[in-house]
């Protein structure tokens, strides 16, 4: 009994250990901070306004806001264009959200100001554009690649193609699609901190701060966060 | 009956299918045989509109399989595929309930039919909880004729169902089929490359070379198209001698047994013994002789059947 339970946690134990961590870092900060100024000279009193545990949350709500907008749209995209049967459409889509994608996160940021002011909603609106290519390939490659047999199968039986998606290709091709939307999730909290340089919160705050100000502890206290982040989310995903 | 005239099909430049006319009688179990690309996948996968005809019609119970809706006339026929195409994320039982759910079959009534399907073709009640990647190649295809014979269909389809086992499994499998053929009479339409296989379940044989029919009849009467160079190349020489495996002891002394000893069996002996002649014992413990001379009467006296 003891031993199942020990089987059981054993592939959750780094997701636990990223975990315990990332909670020490936000929340203890402020208790170790003057130990850590030591070895990183910073001026102790000027480490951040806001706290870290704030600044972790305007980071978690963009990245979240954000890509479960591009889940959505790469779901409803990838299920459409499957189910049109067509490879000229799937080429396409996916040729426009690799060009996409070849534009930096930094250059979608800088380009949507003029049109919605500094704040989140540049942000918002870049890490959402970002997502929608590795999800929406994934979604898309993952229902392609159905082994053939169970999809003559499927259809053998008589699967309506709407039925085919969701009850065989669907089911089938979840690895892929969660593997598509834990990447995009990691590269959303990376790419979130930029986000500071247009007056979106976030753990960028400091580290931009830190960058401007010359201070190695502020650039360090939000860019450990955001490692341990996103190698928590990269963990607990499966 | 399955009637089909007229049928061709193109695939780009290549014709799949060249006018083929062919009737099938209910009951019956129909084995197309032929090489690879000769048309006889195409021919199967047209009766339940898998793939397009360009011309010509298929007349499936009394309609033109045309006016059926695509998925309605698929739910009515089973439908049996060479990698047997099991759905990974179901269960066995999930996988078998298919059809019968989408047709809305009440629950208690498909785990009965489900029950009886395990027995008809001897797989443990116990393996109704697994998943198919547990299952041997031979279970799953077992799991795979289950599935097609759900929903009590008519007709079934089957294409090269048996292609991907062990020869030893392959055996099991095709002789518990034809258990099964005989108990519930389906009409089958069986696609193979397999030429023992095709003679050892056919009521009636299919020849097909280049999208064309070159011979149709039963086993024992192809005798007639043997001059046709393609059928005797294809069937072999040793025609003779294979259809002798179709045919038990119990046939040749005209009783009711369950001898597994086959005339092909008995010929071996034959060719082994030195004064020429085979001792059987029928049910009554008589004894018969058995010579050479009497599987060639036999052989011609089937022909004529």
């Amino acid at each position: 009994m003891k031993t199942r339970i020990v089987n059981d946690l054993k592939p959750h134990i780094m997701t636990l250990i990223y975990l315990v961590l990332f909670l020490v870092w936000v929340f203890g900060f402020d208790s170790f901070k003057e130990t850590l100024a030591i070895w990183f000279p910073g001026r102790i009193d000027l480490v951040s306004r806001t706290t870290l545990p704030v600044l972790t949350l305007q980071h978690l709500q963009i990245v979240l806001i954000s890509t479960s907008a591009a889940i959505l749209v790469s779901l409803i995209l990838g299920m459409l264009v499957h189910l049109t049967q067509s490879d000229e459409l799937e080429s396409l889509v996916l040729g426009l959200a690799n060009i996409l994608e070849t534009i930096p996160s930094a250059a979608i940021i800088a380009l949507s100001v003029p049109l919605l002011g500094y704040g989140n909603a540049p942000v918002l609106l870049a890490l959402w554009l970002y997502a929608i290519l590795p999800i929406s390939r994934n979604v898309m490659v993952g229902l392609r690649g159905v082994i053939p047999a169970v999809q003559d199968a499927a259809k053998g039986v008589g699967m309506t193609p709407l039925q085919r998606l969701l009850k065989v290709e669907m089911p089938l091709s979840r690895p892929m699609i969660l593997a598509g939307i834990k990447t995009a999730l990691v590269i959303n909290i990376s790419a979130a901190t930029i986000g500071a340089t247009v007056g979106a919160g976030g753990l960028g705050v400091p580290i931009i701060a830190g960058i401007r100000t010359y201070d190695p502890l502020l650039v360090l206290q939000g860019s450990i966060a955001v490692i341990l982040l996103a190698l928590l989310s990269e963990r607990a995903i499966r | 009956m399955i009637k089909i005239s007229g049928l061709s099909k193109h695939y780009g430049e290549t014709l799949a299918l060249d006018k083929v006319d062919l009737k099938i009688m209910d009951g019956e179990c129909v084995v197309l045989i032929g090489p690879s690309g000769c048309g006889k996948s195409s021919l199967l996968r047209s009766i339940n509109r898998m793939i397009d005809i360009d011309e010509g019609e298929i007349i499936v119970a009394g309609k033109d399989n045309k006016t059926y809706p695509p998925q309605e006339l698929r739910r009515k026929i089973g439908y049996c595929i060479q990698n047997v195409g099991l759905f990974p994320h179901y269960t066995v039982y999930e996988n078998i309930a298919v059809v019968p759910r989408m047709e809305k079959w009440d629950e208690t009534r498909i785990k009965e039919r489900v029950e009886f399907l395990m027995n008809l073709t001897g797989l443990p009640l116990s393996y109704l909880t697994k998943k198919p990647h547990e299952l041997s190649g031979g279970e799953a295809q077992r799991v795979g004729v289950c599935r097609a014979l759900a929903a009590d269909p008519d007709i079934l389809l089957m294409d090269e169902p048996f292609g991907a086992v062990d020869p030893m499994t392959r055996i099991k499998i095709q002789l518990a089929f034809k258990n099964i053929q005989k108990e519930l009479k389906k009409t089958v339409v069986f696609v193979t490359h397999d030429v023992e296989e095709a003679i050892l379940l056919a009521d009636k044989l299919v020849v097909m070379q280049e999208g064309k029919i070159l011979g149709y009849d039963a086993p024992e009467a192809f005798a007639k198209h043997m001059e046709e160079d393609f059928v005797r190349l294809f069937l072999g020489e040793d025609y003779p001698v294979k259809l002798l495996k179709r045919h038990g002891i119990d046939d040749y002394l005209k009783q009711d047994g369950d001898s597994s000893v086959t005339l092909h069996e008995i010929l071996g002996r034959l060719l082994k013994s030195e004064t020429g002649v085979v001792e059987v014992t029928d049910t009554q413990n008589k004894i018969h002789e058995i010579r050479f001379e009497d599987l060639t009467r036999y052989l011609r006296e089937e022909e004529r059947r």
